[in-house]
């Protein structure tokens, strides 16, 4: 990789991607694109059949991110939004001359069963447990998270300092109860008040309604909840139109039961490992973007817990 | 309450972060908030609800993002667009932002002409990111706490070993050259210098040298544990010597917590063999030692103040005058019977430590969650009897931002003191300056108001002393921010260590030689 | 590189590393800050594993 660039203006670097999430393979294979946005973390970029996204390797492989190099992510410099993004041989080509090539890149397909046995309900709830309290600490709270001492848990916990918090409240638990007793109806209902609420360019109410999907999909993957996908996937099809392009790929994605490696890896690790891998996959985690990350936990939490519910009633 | 926004789409790389938008545009004096939404449906309902309409709120799309600025007047809201505008447009904020390195050593290469890291990651990481700085040649500052005390000694020998400073870590406050480092007051230049191992203890007692007319030279932070036996006092002695050699200073004051055996005896020793003289402030120390010479020993950052401003030929004013009697026989006279206690909330942990050493001799036993007598420890949650506690303590910090910028849990204790009818007094701190609230008296004054009239309702009478800790050079406006206190029957005190007096003063009624109640 | 002497009565440059406030207000008082955009190393630091497991969470 060549020198510093970006930085003193000189020509682009030319980095080599590690790493495709198999959505986003597809989507390049085929379409012309161009790019949608251009941010400080992220180059996302439109194709016809939906966003992929250029991230650095910390924010983790996903369904739809190229990940390369955080340096050379910070020298690709200005990136006009619109402006074209060709398929080569060289790789993916920028209007200035950044160029991501995909010749080393590995497909990262994301598995539906966890590695390691399921562990009891009181074990989960442990891990959830620790879960929460780990991201309280280290989590940035101004998102979704301050939701984490509101629902269950806290004993006169502090009043909600956020508008959006306090607007999402009622329709977490609205949602949660819903989807206890399996009524698709209020739950879509439920998440059509959540869509789109919340700060951030990935709302925070959407980051953490990512969350609790992907851990019901997974979750009645591996035996947690059963025939959650049909369910989740419908509250997925009610998301259509009320928030950002780039937070819809999200929700729609999740709806299907992928989602950012920190995030998935942290719902396996709760339902089958220890305590301190569930402590690691939350620190992973909740550095995803900026609030992301944190409002993605959340909806971990409250999701394997409907998950373990529907279980016990089953 | 004025309330505008800003839109934007698919903003280009220079936006920064999300977060430096918000935290840049809250920055601005005057404006309340700041918040980074994208203009969906839901979002747009809620900012409605709060106050946000206009046509561009009604006009931006979901792809839009939208800054949403509350901002108390004209002038602070146009600050805040303008700032927002900088941040979001592709050619302003470039230069910062772009040259933002991703690691210390990226850091060094582009900048290698540097003096000073100054390091603020979590506690875990910080010793490494220290290391990489004072091996490149580097000062450091280590705002960063929870660092092992082994990391803190071999840290400050290496950096000792190169005659370089290591100024923390759990280091809040310095003054350096008159730049405030981390948080800190806008003092004047002038003869003092300090070495403290206390950020707000450094905050008070600087900003009381400033009110005497005087002024410091240097005000080294040396971090909460370098006195510890584990560190042995390398910062406080690398400090002291470079003041013996600075030809500004003329006076000297130290102000630690006490120190460990080891160090305490090898601090005095240093100490004495000092030529300039030395103000001596180890809060909650037993007893004065022996042949000080013309070393002084005090017993609060009051006296620390007063001292050094009269060894270097200024005057100084520290006991209660007649004026500020009258206001507390007035307050006392307004009590009913049931309100026997001082209850003292304080965002600084050290002015909540000296609050301890004055009020302990006049009241008997003060309760607290970080106590000056470990037999009166009490969790933080629930006052007993006359107590002081620590809001800044682990407890209530936990996802929060400090209790100098975030009243929250300050105001809803303030409510519940009030309810308590033994709580007469209400003893706080204010601190200003950078780092701090941007206006501490305005969060704090309704919740004064309503607590007073929560009281009056049950026919109490909440009586509150506070002091502020600041200078009329701090962004916050002293003055104004005195006055909006004082507006709401607030007693203001000239220092903590006065605060605390007044306080026992109040509520005894004016009997606080040590009698039983 | 040494330095001589300290940072007493010299012009003070900095390297910021972590919050980004601090670096905002030593600009504002004038001096000139290399900012580091400070993430931690992925995976979980076994260090942050001890202490969060010492906080008890």
């Amino acid at each position: 990789m060549r020198r510093a660039a970006g930085v003193t203006g000189a020509e682009p670097l030319s980095p080599s991607a590690f790493s495709i999430g198999r959505q986003a393979y597809e989507r390049i294979a085929k379409t012309p694109a161009w790019v949608h946005s251009c941010y400080r973390g992220a180059i996302n970029v439109q194709t016809e059949m939906g966003l992929v996204c250029v991230v650095p390797r910390e924010a983790g492989r996903g369904p739809l991110n190229i990940n390369i190099d955080a340096r050379a992510l910070a020298g690709a410099g200005n990136i006009p939004s619109g402006s074209p993004v060709t398929m080569g041989a060289r790789g993916l080509a920028f209007q200035n001359g950044f160029c991501v090539s995909l010749s080393n890149a590995e497909v990262y397909e994301q598995m539906g069963r966890f590695e390691g046995a399921l562990l009891r309900p009181g074990a989960i709830e442990r891990n959830i447990s620790v879960a929460r309290r780990t991201a309280l600490l280290m989590g940035r709270l101004d998102g979704v998270g301050e939701l984490l001492e509101a629902i269950g848990g806290g004993r006169g916990a502090a009043p909600l300092r956020s508008p959006f918090s306090l607007a999402a409240l009622p329709n977490v638990k609205r949602l949660l109860r819903a989807i206890r007793a399996r009524d698709l109806v209020e739950a879509k209902k439920a998440a059509k008040e959540l869509v789109g609420l919340g700060i951030g360019l990935t709302p925070s109410a959407d980051d953490m309604l990512s969350g609790i999907m992907v851990s019901l999909v997974l979750g009645s993957l591996n035996g947690i909840g059963s025939d959650m996908d049909g369910f989740v996937s419908s509250i997925g099809g009610a998301c259509r139109g009320r928030t950002s392009a780039l937070s819809q790929e999200f929700l729609f994605q999740a709806a299907s039961g992928r989602a950012n490696e920190h995030v998935t890896r942290l719902v396996e690790k709760i339902c089958t490992g220890g305590t301190s891998e569930v402590r690691a996959a939350v620190l992973d985690a909740v550095k995803i973007g900026e609030t992301s990350g944190t409002d993605m936990v959340v909806g971990v939490i409250l999701g394997v817990k409907a998950a373990l519910e529907l279980e016990a009633a089953a | 309450m004025i309330r505008r926004v800003v839109t934007r789409r698919g903003v280009y790389r220079d936006s920064i972060t999300l977060l430096r938008v918000s935290q840049d545009v809250q920055k601005v004096a005057g404006v309340r908030q700041a918040a980074v939404v994208m203009a969906t449906p839901l979002n747009k309902r809620v900012l409605a609800d709060i106050g946000f309409t206009g046509p561009e709120v009604k006009g931006a799309t979901t792809d839009d993002m939208i800054v949403a600025i509350e901002a108390e007047g004209e002038a602070s809201l146009k600050e805040g667009l303008s700032e927002t505008e900088k941040l979001l447009s592709s050619s302003g904020a470039g230069p910062a932002a772009q040259r933002a390195s991703s690691s210390m050593t990226d850091a060094l290469e582009e900048s290698p002409d540097s003096n000073l890291a100054v390091i603020s990651v979590p506690g875990a990481y910080a010793k490494h990111e220290a290391m990489v700085a004072i091996g490149a040649g580097l000062n450091a500052f280590v705002f960063s706490s929870n660092v092992p005390r082994d990391d803190e000694r071999e840290l400050k020998e290496m950096a000792s070993k190169r005659d370089l400073l290591v100024m923390g870590p759990d280091c809040g406050t310095a003054i350096i050259n008159h730049v405030v480092l981390g948080f800190g007051n806008a003092i004047r230049p002038g003869p003092i210098g300090i070495v403290s191992a206390s950020g707000t203890g450094l905050q008070e007692v600087s900003t009381l040298i400033h009110k005497n007319g005087l002024g410091i030279s240097q005000a080294i932070g040396t971090g909460g544990g370098d006195l510890s036996d584990v560190v042995g006092g390398i910062t406080t002695r690398q400090a002291l010597r470079l003041l013996q050699e600075d030809r500004d200073t003329k006076a000297i004051v130290v102000i630690s917590k006490p120190p460990g055996e080891k160090t305490m005896k090898s601090l005095l020793s240093t100490i004495r063999k000092s030529k300039k003289p030395v103000v001596i402030n180890l809060l909650g120390a037993e007893d004065a030692p022996s042949r000080l010479g013309k070393h002084r020993w005090v017993r609060t950052l009051g006296e620390a103040a007063e001292t050094a401003c009269k060894i270097v030929g200024g005057s100084a004013k520290h006991a209660i005058d007649s004026d500020m009697s009258k206001v507390a026989f007035a307050e006392a006279s307004k009590l009913s019977e049931s309100q026997k206690y001082v209850r003292g909330l304080y965002a600084g942990g050290t002015l909540c430590y000296e609050a301890q050493v004055v009020l302990g001799p006049k009241l008997g036993p003060i309760y607290s969650n970080a106590p000056l007598d470990k037999r009166y420890t009490i969790a933080g949650t629930k006052s007993r009897g006359n107590t002081c506690i620590d809001m800044g303590a682990e407890e209530f910090v936990v996802g929060r931002a400090h209790p100098m910028m975030d009243f929250t849990l300050r105001k809803l204790r303030i409510r519940e003191e009030t309810k308590d009818p033994t709580t007469a007094v209400l003893l706080l701190d204010v601190e200003l300056g950078l780092g701090s609230n941007p206006d501490p008296a305005g969060e704090l004054a309704p919740a004064i108001a309503e607590a007073k009239s929560l009281a009056a309702r049950e026919k109490r009478h909440l009586c509150v002393v506070a002091s502020v800790v600041g200078t009329e050079g701090d962004f916050q406006d002293y003055s104004k921010q005195s006055k909006r206190l004082a507006d709401e029957g607030v007693v203001l005190a000239s220092s903590n260590a006065e605060a605390a007096e007044l306080s026992a003063l109040i509520a005894t009624r004016g009997n606080t030689v040590g009698r039983k109640r | 590189m040494p330095k001589t002497g300290g940072l007493i009565g010299k012009e003070i440059r900095a390297i910021n590393v972590g919050i980004p406030s601090f670096a905002d207000d030593l600009e504002s008082q004038g001096v000139k800050v290399e900012r580091v955009d400070w993430k931690p190393p992925a995976g979980g630091d076994e260090r942050m594993l001890k202490i969060l497991e010492k906080l008890g969470s």
